[in-house]
């Protein structure tokens, strides 16, 4: 493989403002209903400056990055706000899971909605108040054991003109009621806001005081004053941060780098730490109060305990320096075995470490880059396309990198082998979901919230690059996915998350070169899956049906969607008549006859179309969210199928025949305990899949690892990483709170083993049963390792006759798996065709084993996004500090 | 002054003769140099002979003498002994003074009117309220060898007036301090001590002392034993607890219910058992617990909350374990017993123990301990900064400028005061109201050989302390003030020895006769900002001041400091050929200081900085500094082969005389002559720096002032120069004296005593050898400590070196030293004494016959011709005021004082000296002991009618009597 090692394809990732989780800690009556407890939905919202927001799945540490709602110009998101209802109980004994609605604010007065299921805003609402600050959800009414009763649970909002507001967001409306409170002083900006109770807030302000407001009346309760400033700043000191303790009590953050904590009852100060030499920004508290965990500017993240025998007292354990930038928000979860405190900043990366097991665990910094790459190539063309915010870039890498390294062009420079040939801006509010370039690089679609758009390219590698837009009609809902089939005829793109729409691309030539068309789109049927009707209503509703993954096969053939449940539908093209038509077929061809009425295309229309594939249901829904889905280049050999692979965020591998809707052969061998190490083990999430024959390189934030599918892969040594035997049942490394692993014994601050000795005369000693009295209480029933075990004895069985009926020789000779860390952060591989060298076919005489000569030559673009590359803001830096 | 050189005579004859190589000169010379040769080269043999043959002749001697043939000499005796070669000559060796604080907590007594210190080779008790030592208990630690050091003492808890004292080889003594006695009967436990601890336990209804000793073997683990009294005397005690890896503190809590050890990165917690009913036998059962710690521990302190049960016994409701890191982060365990099994559980289990982390520190926490309230820990380390951590609100509190790193802190009981122990060999007690030191004890701060290395050597750092003395320590005496000894030291232990070389900006005033620091007085440029170490770890070095002389009258001191930046600091300016030696040397500072010293000797006030007092292409190094006995005058004699002397004269601005605040005219100081000596590769200068030969010389003034010795030149080829100060011009010239590097010239009377590796008194007026020795060859190391003093008084001088030992790379602890006393006109010395320290300076003791040596272990000795009292300060004790100070009642200042105010009277009037200095003395002498004759100066001034107010006459003998406050 020759990699073209790109860093000069720019993504600026942008800041994180605020991180909110849709479950603060899951209630303990769930524990006893672990049933129930799987289908609770927890999210994390990260909000971004540049006004994205992206939505991660805890995925028990796995940490999935599902959905980016990408913002749109001069759009921010300051503040997120998850309300999540309370569960009902319905009739015939279900419990509809209460729903998870998630509202931002971005330094406007307006306070916004979202539907994620579409990716795009709901509602706004605004009233006639200052730019919005904050944002705080009322606690819903809680009844016995904390049970959540059903309760209406309104929004406020602190402002910069120093109102309090309120919104309702009774009747899934969002609706502003009422201003609540005015401050006199106009220069009181609320800052941050915390409920106390139910009625009872407290609010953060700019002018050294921390307000405590009854809302239903909207009297100021009392006023808890943070002092005159210290000398040297300003006289006033800044409530960054609020956040209120299970049983009442009140923490504050303040611009003196001091947390204070406030008597509920009294609302006098109990304590102040001095813990940051800078300003506090952000807090998390645990669900039982018995944690407390601020970030500020000088970048410590600290963590606070309550001390041992002197009771109401807290005092501060240890201090970290997770962020190479300001701490600016946090948010904390603990729930399904994991108890997380997720913090983000202008470093823009989140960063996630443990709670309870502080100290015990590491932290772990999540990706700053996306999920899904925004990277594509033509690689016919030797285009590579990226996009982000409104723009979208081309490049051109001229030549081979084979002859780069052969070095038979003289004076080739190696920047001068690459060429920024355009940059579009799309018109527009909002930014570009998706973008697709066909592989000749002749046709771009770009979609963003509102619009698909096409554009025809025209360049031949030389001279200036001549731009076109293309009319795209019936795409007037915009698209948060779009797709060009390998052979261009087929633009695909995905209405609202979940409607697939496919229009014909008509290709003429003319004498300017190639002119293309799009037809009207039409929409595929997705195969009707039931879904319990407690789970469609409660959560986060049909959310989990958004397409995120779509793979056409290499003839284009073949279209196969995956959502983030993990169901996979696919479509085969066909002549009519080819095909036994489905059920729903009929109702489809009509309207889209009756809305196209050109006479040169529906001839052509009336020749292919698609149709759902016949044996499509049998494939079987993924454990959790596909994160690759592609089809492999060529047959099978036997019986025409497609492979399709899908790879999950769990680290599972799956190949599928899609025409027989059925797993593999391979797959059915090679289950995914046999992947190697490497690539199981490690925590980076999978990026993406670059073939090579019958090689797959896979790519995560941090490895590229080869996997060989046309080989079984090697047996797993018996004698693992920690020495343990393994089985068949996939290896679960020791369970832990949701961030890194354990911490090494000689950097862990809580002592990771104790021993008693046995007797005075002997060294010897037994080890202590560290009864971790903070495990994650009621909630820990994490019980699903029932779900890992691919097979019992059978499967070893199987194992054991494949492995020994197979070929050794074969397996001496190939690589099976290859693995690699040396590129680091990966945005994204996109593979680049060039004419094969001479050479290749020269040794085919030599080569004994066909299969490798049979491995076309690859070359790939790989970009890389450091983060020493981000453009941080300069940070503030006190006495005695420098920039090492 | 029989022995005055007739000025004119001589000088005339000096030009006169033209000297010719020494073979020429008059038999007795030759006889004498050709015998020390032969005898060097002949008495090898017997020498070597003698070890050959198993005696045991550790020390050897320095010097291989020759009178008449048979050469055997100075076998020294047992230390202590003196050997005394000559009826005439009964010279006397006194008890050491002083000492090196070790790192051991320091001991409140009950009522914190005492201080209890642990020195290297004895305990030392001193008051609280006026920082005077009562008693010093002398400890003989040294037995078997050099490797035995004193490893803790803790106040009995039953009997507060003993201490018991732990040596590192298993000796435990049970010192009564208000008396001293029981230094002579120590118990004895064959096993080498770790660490020691005392706690009181009940057995039965007696509660008895219990000692808990981290000890070892070479053939078994670390155990923890208990030992009472009656287990001491059989040698044999409870074993509590056995290791496995090698552990190095232990501390104990709460009547011995917690017992606390460390090593390396783990910590052992051991819970006393309950006793079970019924039993009455006393049994220590404790469970152990190891728990690691995220660092090594180097500090360690316990605190315990005790509850009282209903039936009335004490229990232990909370232990919190503090643990100091050697990476700088201090680790609290809150409330660890609870946490860890409550009793009667089959299963052992154990919550999560989350230690709090609070690092401040950069380096080794050398100690932490727990403020009384358990609101506070306060720790201390390399920073020179006391921190005080708040617990509660994680704020934190410093007293930084400490005048050293801090090696103990120690709580008092009633937690008013915080008794600190730096490493600049000084212990204050401060009030935790005002942070104000109430009390300060400081010994002399030279360099020492330590017995273990510090707590920051725990970890690998960027760099390496020095762990040895390469130079000899600079002292000088203040004539005006003779029992003022101005030192130069550094900035504590560590700091000094920080940069590869020895760095001593500062110069300590350390008063002999009250026995404790007066002040110290910054020479060069220090490091007083925040931080005493670099961006990149390595500490700050400091300049060196290298020469120290008085004038005459001990009005002016002059002194020389060199500086020269650390190697590391260097490596950008190395372009071309050069080395980093070399771009070491360009970059070198040497600074020429005169100062003026006040009366009293507590303030000088620089007059005047000579940037480049010698200098070709560069600066020059200061070879030798000189004053003239006679009148305000120095010499110098550089690298550059000049000497220049330096007078000091009226400063005028505009021709206008300046005169200072009071309006006396003040001087500057300048060069007055410069003389270059005839060297014969001076024309070397002009070429190529680097090629040149490390040159050596030194200088001396003749007694009356008129002639300069100057010694320089190349490796043995050093000739000596006779100026005459008066015209600058050479009246003579002397070769083939030295061999190897001149270490030092000194006249006395018409000689001239030389010292290289020879040692050579030749008499200038008659031009003659009258003897002459061979140093015995030895490493380069210890030829640079060789020393040479001489005193006017007895015309006597004394020698002193390191013990020859050609492996001997490093003068590291262990080394010894001897010192050899000679008259000027016997050729054989009147006392040869082999120090086990090794001698850092010797000096002679002003207006006394004597000399003073300085060890390696901050000791200082007296040597004294006959009955001669030392002019040096003995304990209280010893005068006869310790029992009074002992006894409960409140001893009146006034009555303490004028009971030593007799004492030292009888003192004085044995000690026959001079009237003169008497006076001078006894106003030197500490503060309390008050001679008569003060008094009657303040009463007998005028008839009675002119005396002045009574309010004056008040504070003049209130000025007498009260103490001097204690600078620090």
């Amino acid at each position: 493989m020759d990699i073209h090692r790109c860093r000069f394809v720019p993504y600026p990732a942008s800041a994180i403002n605020a991180v909110a989780f849709s479950h603060s800690s899951l209630p303990t009556t769930l524990a006893s209903r672990p049933q129930l407890l799987k289908h609770v939905q927890v999210r994390l919202a990260i909000g971004r400056a540049n006004g994205d927001i992206e939505i991660w799945n805890p995925l028990n540490g796995l940490w999935h990055q599902e959905l980016i709602i990408p913002g749109g110009k001069s759009r921010s998101v300051d503040g997120l706000v998850w309300i999540t209802d309370a569960d009902e109980e319905t009739s015939n004994g279900k419990t509809i899971l209460g729903k998870s609605r998630l509202f931002s604010i971005g330094y406007t007065s307006a306070v916004t909605e979202w539907d994620l299921e579409k990716a795009k805003p709901k509602t706004y609402a605004s009233g006639q108040h200052g730019e919005i600050w904050c944002l705080g959800a009322q606690p819903p009414v809680l009844g016995k054991n904390g049970v959540v009763l059903p309760s209406a649970r309104k929004l406020v909002a602190g402002t910069v003109d120093g109102n309090l507001v309120l919104y309702s967001t009774e009747d899934d409306d969002l609706k502003f009621v009422k201003s609540l409170i005015r401050t006199p002083s106009k220069n009181t900006k609320m800052i941050c806001i915390a409920f106390q109770t139910r009625n009872v807030v407290v609010v953060g302000c700019s002018n050294s005081n921390i307000g405590v407001y009854d809302i239903r009346n909207g009297t100021l309760l009392r006023q808890m004053s943070l002092g005159a400033g210290v000398p040297g700043a300003p006289k006033s000191i800044i409530a960054w941060s609020v956040k209120c303790l299970p049983r009442g009590d009140i923490v504050s953050g303040d611009s003196t780098g001091h947390v204070c904590i406030w008597d509920g009852k009294t609302y006098t100060q109990a304590q102040r730490i001095q813990s940051h030499t800078q300003d506090v920004l952000c807090l998390a508290v645990n669900a039982d109060g018995t944690q407390i965990v601020s970030g500020g500017m000088d970048r410590r993240t600290v963590l606070y305990e309550p001390r041992a025998g002197h009771a109401g007292r807290w005092s501060k354990v240890f201090h970290r320096r997770y962020h190479a930038h300001d701490v600016k928000a946090m948010a904390s979860f603990e729930g399904k075995g994991m108890s997380v405190v997720v913090s983000g900043g202008p470093d823009t990366s989140p960063v996630v470490y443990p709670f309870r097991t502080a100290g015990k665990e590491n932290h772990r910094v999540l990706s700053h880059l996306p999920q899904q790459t925004n990277l594509q190539s033509a690689p016919k063309a030797r285009l590579v396309i990226s996009w982000w915010g409104n723009e979208i870039r081309i490049w051109h890498l001229l030549h081979p990198a084979r002859r780069l390294l052969d070095g038979d062009t003289t004076g080739t420079d190696i920047r001068k082998n690459r060429k920024l040939i355009a940059q579009i801006q799309v018109q527009g509010e909002s930014n570009i979901t998706s973008a697709a370039i066909s592989a000749d690089g002749t046709l771009l679609l770009a979609s963003t919230a509102t619009e698909v758009k096409a554009f025809q390219l025209h360049y031949d590698g030389t001279s200036q690059i001549h731009i076109r837009k293309v009319e795209v009609t019936g795409a007037s809902h915009g698209a948060t996915k779009v797709e060009i089939s390998p052979d261009s005829h087929w633009a695909f793109w995905v209405e609202e998350g979940v409607k697939i729409m496919i229009a014909r691309v008509i290709t003429t030539e003319s004498e300017t070169g190639l002119v293309h068309t799009i037809s009207a789109p039409r929409k595929l049927p997705r195969i009707r899956r039931v879904v319990p009707k407690h789970l469609a209503l409660g959560g986060l509703g049909s959310y989990d049906r958004k397409v995120s993954q779509v793979a056409f096969s290499p003839d284009s053939k073949m279209l196969s969607v995956a959502d983030l449940a993990g169901y996979i539908d696919s479509w085969v093209l066909r002549a009519p008549g080819e095909l036994q038509n489905g059920t729903e077929d009929k109702s489809d061809t009509s309207s889209s006859d009756s809305s196209e009425n050109s006479l040169d295309e529906s001839e052509e229309e009336a020749a292919e179309r698609w149709y759902p594939n016949p044996k499509g249901k049998l494939l079987p829904k993924l454990d959790t969210a596909p994160v690759v889905l592609t089809f492999s280049p060529g047959h099978n050999e036997e019986d025409g199928d497609y492979t399709l692979i899908a790879i999950t965020a769990s680290k599972d591998l799956f190949v599928f025949n899609p025409l027989r809707g059925a797993l593999s052969d391979w797959s059915r061998r090679n289950p995914s305990s046999k992947l190697p190490e490497q690539f199981r083990l490690s925590r980076d999430p999978i990026k993406g899949v670059v073939w090579q024959g019958p090689r797959a390189w896979v790519y995560g934030h941090s490895f590229l690892t080869m996997l060989d599918l046309s080989q079984d892969l090697p047996e797993p040594s018996d004698t693992g990483r920690d020495g343990a035997k393994k089985g068949t049942k996939r290896k679960r490394h020791d369970h832990n709170a949701g961030a890194g692993g354990k911490i090494n014994k000689e950097h862990s601050l809580v002592p990771q083993q104790i021993k008693a000795a046995t007797a005075p005369d002997s060294n010897e000693y037994m080890d202590v049963d560290m009864d971790d009295q903070k495990s994650v209480g009621a909630s820990s029933a994490y019980e699903d390792d029932d779900d890992d075990t691919d097979g019992g004895e059978l499967q070893r069985l199987r194992d054991d006759a494949t492995t020994n009926g197979e070929d050794a020789r074969k397996e001496a000779s190939k690589p099976k798996t290859w693995n690699t860390y040396q590129y680091r952060p990966i945005l994204g591989i996109v593979p680049l065709a060039s004419k094969p060298p001479k050479e290749k076919k020269k040794k085919n005489g030599e080569a004994k084993q066909e299969t490798v000569d049979t491995l076309p030559p690859l070359e790939v673009a790989l970009v890389e996004r450091p983060t020493w590359d981000l453009d941080l803001p300069a940070r503030y830096l006190a006495d005695g500090e420098w920039e090492r | 002054m029989g022995s005055h050189i007739d000025a004119n005579g001589d000088t005339a004859s000096l030009k006169k003769r033209k000297r010719g190589p020494k073979d020429e000169a008059s038999p007795l010379i030759k006889r004498h140099q050709s015998k020390s040769l032969s005898k060097h080269s002949t008495n090898g043999v017997p020498e070597e002979d003698r070890k050959a043959n198993g005696t045991p002749t550790r020390r050897s001697k320095v010097i291989v003498l020759d009178t008449d043939g048979d050469v055997e000499l100075a076998d020294s005796g047992p230390v202590g002994e003196l050997v005394v070669r000559k009826a005439h000559a009964t010279w006397k060796l006194s008890n050491p003074m002083g000492g090196r604080m070790l790192d051991i907590d320091p001991m409140f007594s009950a009522d914190e009117r005492y201080l209890v210190l642990t020195y290297n080779t004895s305990l030392q008790v001193y008051t609280t309220e006026d920082s005077l030592l009562v008693r010093r208990i002398p400890l003989p630690v040294t037995r078997s060898g050099d490797g035995d050091f004193i490893v803790s003492a803790a106040l009995s808890k039953i009997s507060p007036e003993h201490v018991w004292v732990g040596c590192n080889d298993g000796r435990v003594w049970r010192i009564n301090w208000t008396t001293g006695a029981g230094a002579e009967t120590p118990y004895e436990i064959n096993k080498y001590v770790l660490d020691m601890d005392i706690q009181s336990m009940e057995y039965g209804d007696v509660t008895k002392d219990v000692l808990l000793v981290l000890q070892t073997s070479e053939s078994t683990p670390a155990t923890i034993v208990a030992y009472d009294e009656e287990d001491l005397s059989k040698g044999e005690g409870t074993l509590l607890h056995t290791f496995e890896e090698k552990p190095n503190l232990l501390r104990s809590a709460a009547n011995g219910k917690v017992v606390v050890a460390t090593s390396g990165s783990t910590f052992h917690v051991g819970i006393l058992k309950h006793k079970k009913k019924g039993v009455d036998s006393p049994e220590l059962e404790y469970r152990f617990y190891s728990i690691g710690v995220p660092d090594l521990a180097a500090s360690l302190d316990i605190r315990t909350t005790l509850k009282t049960t209903k039936k009335g016994a004490t229990e232990l409701q909370q232990v919190d374990v503090v643990i100091g890191g050697a990476r700088g982060g201090i680790y609290l365990y809150s409330d660890i017993a609870a946490k860890l099994t409550p009793e009667g559980h089959g299963a052992v289990k154990a919550a999560s123990i989350q230690p709090r982390k609070y690092h401040w520190h950069r380096k080794a926490v050398h100690s932490v301990k727990w403020s009384a309230d358990g609101n506070y820990l306060i720790s201390g380390g390399y920073e020179q900064v006391l921190v005080l951590w708040q617990v509660d609100t994680s704020k934190v509190n410093f007293l930084p400028h400490l005048s050293g790193c801090i090696e103990n802190i120690v709580v008092s009981s009633q937690g008013s005061s915080y008794a600190i122990h730096l490493d600049d060999n000084s212990t204050m007690i401060i009030s935790t109201e005002e942070m104000k030191p109430t009390t300060y004890i400081s010994g002399i701060q030279s360099l020492i050989l330590g017995d273990h290395p510090s707590k920051d050597a725990m970890v690998r750092r960027v760099w390496k302390p020095t762990d040895e003395i390469s130079q000899p320590l600079v002292t000088a005496i203040n004539p005006a003030n003779p029992s003022q000894m101005f030192l130069c030291v550094g900035n504590g232990q560590q700091a000094t020895l920080g940069g590869g070389g020895p760095s001593t900006p500062q110069v300590q005033v350390f008063d002999t006769s009250s026995f404790r620091g007066v002040t110290k007085h910054v020479f060069a440029r220090t490091n007083p900002t925040d931080a005493n170490i670099t961006n990149h770890g390595a500490p700050i070095v400091e300049p060196t001041v290298t020469k120290l002389a008085f004038s005459g009258d001990g009005k002016w001191l002059a002194s020389v400091d060199e500086w020269q930046p650390p190697r590391a600091d260097t490596e950008v300016f190395i372009t071309g050929k050069k080395t980093a030696e070399e771009v070491r040397r360009e970059r070198r500072e040497i600074y020429l200081k005169f100062w003026e010293v006040s009366a009293d000797g507590s303030a000088v006030e620089l007059v005047t900085r000579i940037e480049e007092a010698h200098h070709t292409k560069q600066q020059e190094t200061i070879l030798g500094l000189a004053s003239d006995p006679t009148s305000a005058r120095f010499a110098t004699i550089g690298e550059d082969g000049v000497v220049r002397t330096w007078t000091s004269k009226f400063r005028k601005r505009d021709g206008i005389a300046v005169t200072g605040q009071d309006g006396q005219q003040l001087r500057a100081w300048t060069c007055s002559q410069t003389i270059s000596l005839p060297v014969s590769g001076q024309q070397d200068l002009t070429i190529g720096l680097s090629e040149r030969p490390p040159r050596s010389g030194a200088l001396a003034f003749s007694e009356d002032g008129s002639i300069i010795f100057a010694a320089f030149g190349e490796p043995s080829e050093a000739v000596v120069v006779a100026i005459d100060t008066e015209t600058g011009a050479i009246r003579d010239t002397i070769y083939n004296m030295f061999r190897g590097d001149v270490r030092s010239i000194k006249s006395l009377g018409s000689c001239l005593i030389m010292l290289s590796e020879d040692l050579t008194v030749y008499d200038v007026v008659s031009d003659e050898l009258l003897y002459s020795f061979s140093l015995k060859e030895t490493s380069r190391p210890a030829k640079r400590l060789a020393q040479l003093a001489v005193n006017y008084e007895s015309r006597s001088f004394a020698v002193a070196a390191p013990v020859p030992n050609e492996d001997l790379k490093l003068m590291r602890k262990g080394t010894q030293s001897e010192l050899l006393v000679f008259s000027i006109e016997d050729s054989e010395p009147q006392l040869v004494h082999t120090f086990s320290n090794l001698i850092t300076a010797v000096y002679p003791a002003i207006s006394s016959s004597g000399f003073v040596v300085v060890d390696a272990a901050a000791q200082l000795w007296s040597v004294a011709e006959g009955a001669e009292q030392p002019p040096m300060l003995r304990p209280l004790a010893e005068l006869g005021v310790g029992d009074a100070a002992d006894t409960d009642k409140q001893p009146g200042s006034m009555d303490l004082a004028l009971g030593d105010a007799d004492a030292s009277d009888d003192e004085m009037q044995d000690g026959d000296q001079d009237v003169e200095m008497d006076v001078d003395d006894d106003y030197d002498v500490h503060q309390a002991v008050v001679a008569p004759e003060r008094l009657t100066e303040i009463f007998n001034t005028a008839p009675s009618f002119a005396m002045p107010p009574i309010e004056d006459i008040f504070y003049q003998v209130a000025g007498l009597y009260a103490p001097k406050p204690v600078r620090t």
